[in-house]
């Protein structure tokens, strides 16, 4: 009996350890994620999402939607993405999984910046 | 990867970019959890409840650990690593809550088919949560995982915490149905605990991280308020600790105050921002501790030493039953010596012999008489015992209270000449019988026969005057005498057990203070009531037994 109620909670144990180790493997060692961040974007180009720096909202942010393979961003740019050009981009080489989402007028609404010229333009790049 | 737009926290933990409620929420709750945690366990570590109280409590400390991590850390890799054992320990405490109240309500470890149930229900979480299914990727602008979380992952764990609430429930309340009443108490205590807690805590955690994910708060803030159930579960048990020694623990509630005061106290460095706020609840910290030390060791001292003179009272007791044991058999044993003398000495005096020898009739009178004496006191102190102990039985049936005493009055009356006393009965015309329904014998023996002899010896000359009457649905039987009387302080002690007047043996030496105690006791079991009446030493006294019609 009591090697019985031992074995369970030995399970328990592995199971637990197993959890501990591969999270630990995963996103520490391997860095298996993506991140997703607010990047650059250039509103003479595309159409960007616009958020307010104040409450006045007389500085304005112009950004895109960017998803990066953690393990390729890290490459590209370190741990810290600030200033880093290669975060803004989807790198034909180099990048396993990339998206940037562009603001689409018809899905978010006001939140996104006008084109001259366009009403409102959605581009979308995705590498691969 | 790093969020680039929040700060990196000082000591690992704090950070000036978090909501103030946010230390002030964690902390206390998670000392407060672990300090109950450890003080069960350390009282008795062999106990399987109290090893699943700190298992269920360290599990709640490092949640709560995680949860600072996760609101005040910035690095990505560390942080998806602690959100997975974050979800882990979440549905820990829930599968671990279920095992507490088998243990609880059971008082024995569950069974191995229920062992492998429950790790059955926890083996998905483990397998799957540093899998994609639960997390693929992180955000850095906002700093948190809630849009990668995987639904059905989600709703996975969640459901544990609603399944651990319906299945406590269940087991909670048939037990209640037949447990005993003091038990009851507990299973109400720890029911509202447990139920409470995991409500708000699964309830509160979800709503808060939904209402996030979907863009209507814009943090988990709301998350903070849902630990208040893991504060209200612990100051349950606490109660329960003192109240029921619940975990086979002994805390005393100066302890239990004196500890909750000190948190609670502590807990304001969280929130206070001026110096000289943060210095005076330090110096009230100090003072409290100081204090709180020196009333516990009071009360501790106290409470042993109580305990102690419980223990004495309990063996007095003990020694008492056992040496009223024994004086009830060397009473019987007197008694049947007594009353066979006394037979002896009345076949001697009887003439059941042939004539006695000159001289010998009187001696053997006296003899007699005092044999009999002697075996009345003895069946006194029996019977006054027997009332005590609620031994005695009344056999009540109709009797004429009138004809039985008179009897006792005829039955006093040798005595009372051979002292000279000259002694008299009147009873009152009623144009009714005096019907009493009580015991006969006791009344007659025990009462009337008691409160004459009384009045003949403390009555060293004079007269003793009987009397009955039917007056406001009572029988008074009076006897007034113009002995020594009574005075106010001999008063109080004239019906108790044992009871002698201060001078009483002076008078009459044989006296064995139980006669007035066992005819009160017998007049009482009538609904009656008896009580002596005296203007003071050397006036004389009457007593007086009223009996209800």
């Amino acid at each position: 009996m009591k090697f019985r109620d031992n074995m369970l909670l030995y399970a328990l144990a592995l199971l637990v350890v197993l959890c501990v180790g591969y999270s630990y493997l995963r996103f520490i060692v391997m860095r298996d994620y993506m991140v997703a961040y607010q990047g650059a974007c250039d509103p003479a180009a595309h159409s960007c999402f616009v958020s307010c720096k104040d409450d006045a909202c007389t500085d304005k942010q112009y950004y895109a939607k960017v998803q990066k393979y953690a393990v390729d961003l890290y490459a590209q740019c370190g741990k810290d993405i600030t200033d880093c050009t290669a975060a803004n981009v989807c790198l034909p080489q180099g990048d396993q999984k990339c998206s940037i989402t562009y603001c689409d007028r018809a899905v978010d609404g006001d939140v996104c910046s006008t084109l001259i010229g366009e009403s409102s333009t959605t581009t979308k790049s995705t590498n691969p | 990867m790093i969020c680039n737009l929040f700060p990196e926290p000082t000591f690992f933990l704090y950070s000036t970019d978090v909501p103030g409620l946010l230390y002030y929420s964690h902390i206390p709750t998670a000392a407060v959890a672990l300090l109950i945690g450890l003080f069960v366990f350390l009282n008795g570590r062999k106990f399987l409840l109290n090893r699943l109280l700190l298992a269920i409590s360290l599990c709640f400390f490092l949640w709560i650990v995680s949860n600072l991590i996760l609101w005040t850390n910035i690095h990505s890799d560390f942080l998806l690593f602690i959100w997975t054992i974050y979800v882990v320990l979440f549905s820990f405490i829930s599968i671990s809550f279920i095992y507490f109240v088998y243990v609880f309500l059971e008082k024995k470890d569950i069974s191995f088919s229920l062992k492998s149930i429950l790790l059955a229900l926890l083996a998905p979480v483990l397998l799957f949560a540093p899998t994609s299914l639960n997390l693929g990727g992180f955000n850095i602008t906002s700093c948190d995982a809630f849009q990668f979380e995987g639904l059905l992952f989600k709703m996975y764990y969640i459901s544990l915490g609603v399944l651990a609430m319906v299945w406590i429930l269940i087991l909670l309340i048939r037990k209640y149905r037949t447990a005993a009443s003091d038990f009851r108490k507990q299973i109400v205590l720890m029911g509202v605990g447990i139920e409470f807690f995991l409500f708000s805590f699964f309830t509160v955690t979800f709503l808060a991280a939904y209402l996030t994910d979907i863009g209507v708060l814009p943090d988990s803030s709301l998350e903070f308020y849902g630990l208040i159930g893991m504060v209200v579960f612990m100051i349950l048990i606490a109660f329960a600790i003192v109240r029921y020694h619940a975990f086979n623990v002994k805390l005393i509630g100066a302890q239990a105050l004196i500890v909750s005061l000190v948190i609670l106290i502590g807990s304001e460095f969280f929130f206070i921002q001026s110096t000289t706020n943060q210095i005076l609840t330090a110096i009230t910290l100090i003072i409290t501790g100081v204090i709180g030390l020196n009333l516990i060791r009071s009360v501790k001292k106290e409470v042993a030493q109580r305990e102690h003179i419980e223990k004495l009272a309990g063996e007095l007791q003990e020694t008492n039953k056992r040496q009223e044991t024994l004086m009830h058999f060397i009473g019987h044993e007197v008694k049947g010596y007594l009353t066979k003398d006394a037979g002896a000495f009345a076949a001697i005096v009887d003439g059941d012999f042939g004539a006695p020898p000159d001289g010998m009739k009187p001696f053997a009178e006296r003899a007699l008489a005092q044999s009999r004496e002697g075996a009345l006191s003895v069946e006194n102190i029996l019977t006054a015992s027997n009332q005590k102990n609620g031994k005695v039985s009344y056999t009540k049936e109709p009797f004429d209270l009138k004809a039985l005493a008179e009897g006792a009055v005829e039955k006093t009356r040798p005595t009372a000449e051979a002292k000279g006393l000259a002694l008299s009965f009147s009873a009152g015309d009623t144009g009714s019988p005096y019907i009493l329904n009580g015991d006969r014998g006791k009344i007659g023996d025990n009462v009337f026969r008691n409160v004459i002899d009384n009045a003949i010896n403390y009555t060293p000359s004079g007269s003793i005057a009987i009397s009955l009457k039917k007056e406001n649905n009572k029988f008074i039987f009076a006897v007034k005498d113009t002995g020594v009387g009574i005075t106010a302080e001999d008063k109080k002690r004239l019906f108790t057990e044992g009871g002698h007047g201060e001078d009483s043996q002076k008078v009459n030496v044989h006296s064995t203070g139980y006669g007035l105690f066992i005819a009160k006791n017998i007049a009482e079991a009538h609904g009656g009531t008896i009580r002596a009446e005296s203007e003071g030493e050397g006036k004389g006294s009457t007593f007086i037994v009223e009996l209800p019609v």
